[in-house]
């Protein structure tokens, strides 16, 4: 049973995992889903995040420069409740500080992150014991634009941008399974962000954002069945290039971002756990602009029985 | 069996609406090819052809990624004019900077400084590669010029 618990509550790292770098620090693609046998939970992570090289758009890593540092801390919390035996609706919201200092200068902002609301339906459930038939678990994301991006950053290095500038709208499942002391689990997952446009008296500014896909795939194992899970998860991430039409007609490029993250799960209880994840961009080198960074999370989950 | 329906379709919808949502239409604009400005002696750095005025900027602050850029734009008649002897465009001056991997733009503040010159100030850069805009506006008519800035280091 802990081992179990303890998969589940390992789960809400998932979303951490994969989230994006320094410059659009909002809300992950995956949100955080309750998995186990629980009516609510609440999530509490701190992530704490450092740029160390950026991938160009032809690939490849560029180091950053040693007079050149670029941190982000991110308090996110994720709360989850079950509507009915089988959906369930939560709500992410991330506080993130940036700051970067290059030669003389240092600059910080702190605010917002983008928010996102979820709603998920238990697919498939695991009533019935299954060697191979995973726990299925579909979602449906909304992505607010809370958090400013760069697109409406005023300040230097754009450090006030904290999100993805578009309201976007997510869908995805969330699939898990486990076998002993063994666990995996694969999350899918596509966005759509929607246009928007920017006015002033040069004229009208058309944004269109393109589609976007993240996956996640994670194994665990808990040795001696106990309170301890050890983790690892490849997520991956892809958005189309923006486009832009109005006063300006042209296209950015896509980006590309792969995030190998190792994990340490302790199940304090059966309705506490917490975490702690690291994560290195720089190991994949496939990754295309964007900013990559290492970052090590905390995660403390609180959760209560149906 | 209804229950079973429900989520399934509210699923299929969200596919659908993730895969189909409505395009606004964008006002038809006179599309720009991307090109480097050219330079040399006698020449015409940025060539605003409907107006007839040849333009070229100067950067008096920048450009740079670590603080705000600043830079002058001049303009003169085209043909026989000649860059010491400057000319007032009929439309509105703008200017914008669009980094080249991401699509965004950005929109530094323009000021009159003289009859055919203007100060451009409030640029910031971020590292990469940038196309500075100089934009001239009259009525539905629009011409942009850019020349490229690279400050990928």
């Amino acid at each position: 049973m802990n081992r179990l618990v303890l998969f589940f509550a390992a789960l809400a790292a998932l979303s951490q995992a994969g989230f994006a770098a320094p410059c659009c620090g909002g809300t992950a693609n995956i949100p955080s889903l309750i998995s186990g046998d629980d009516r609510t939970q609440f999530t509490t992570t701190l992530i704490s995040s450092q740029v160390v090289a950026d991938a160009p758009v032809g690939g490849g890593i560029k180091n950053r420069k040693v007079n050149d540092t670029e941190t982000a801390q991110t308090l996110r919390v994720d709360a989850a409740t079950l509507l009915s035996d089988r959906w369930q609706a939560g709500l992410t919201v991330p506080m993130t500080r940036r700051y970067r200092a290059r030669g003389d200068n240092r600059v910080s902002a702190f605010g917002l992150g983008d928010v996102s609301l979820n709603l998920a339906y238990e697919v498939i459930p695991d009533w019935t014991y299954s060697v191979w038939r995973p726990k299925a678990i579909a979602f449906v994301s909304m992505i607010l634009p809370t958090g400013g991006s760069i697109y409406d950053a005023k300040e230097l290095y754009r450090i006030d941008s904290r999100g993805r500038g578009f309201y976007a709208l997510s869908t995805g499942a969330l699939l898990m399974k486990s076998w002993g002391v063994w666990d995996a689990s694969l999350v899918l997952e596509a966005h759509r962000p929607f246009s928007r446009t920017i006015s002033n008296e040069l004229g009208a500014l058309y944004l269109r954002p393109g589609l976007g896909a993240s996956g996640s795939v994670a194994v665990g194992v808990s040795p001696m069945n106990g309170d301890l899970r050890i983790g690892m998860a490849l997520n991956s991430n892809y958005d189309s290039p923006v486009s832009t039409e109005g006063v300006i007609s042209g296209s950015g490029e896509k980006i590309y971002l792969w995030t190998p993250s190792a994990q340490v799960s302790y199940l304090a209880n059966e309705f506490l756990s917490m975490s702690l994840l690291y994560s290195d961009q720089t190991l994949i080198r496939t990754s295309e602009n964007t900013a990559l960074n290492r970052s090590v999370s905390f995660l403390i989950q609180k959760r209560w029985e149906r | 069996m209804k229950t079973k329906f429900f989520p399934l379709t509210a699923l299929a919808l969200s596919f659908l609406i993730l895969s189909c949502g409505t395009k606004e239409k964008a006002p038809a604009t006179r599309k720009l090819r991307y090109r480097t400005a050219a330079t040399g002696l006698n020449s015409c750095p940025l060539k605003f052809a409907q107006s007839g005025l040849c333009a070229d900027l100067q950067w008096t602050q920048g450009p740079t990624v670590d603080g705000e850029s600043a830079f002058e734009v001049s303009f003169w008649a085209s043909g026989n004019g000649s860059s010491s002897k400057l000319t007032e465009p009929t439309g509105q001056v703008g200017a914008f900077i669009r980094m080249t991997c991401c699509g965004s733009v950005f929109f530094p503040k323009v000021t009159k400084v003289s009859e055919g010159k203007y100060l451009v100030s409030n640029v910031k850069f971020t590292p990469g590669k940038w196309e500075v805009y100089i934009q001239l506006k009259n009525g539905n008519a629009v011409e942009k010029q850019f020349v490229s800035v690279n400050l990928d280091e």
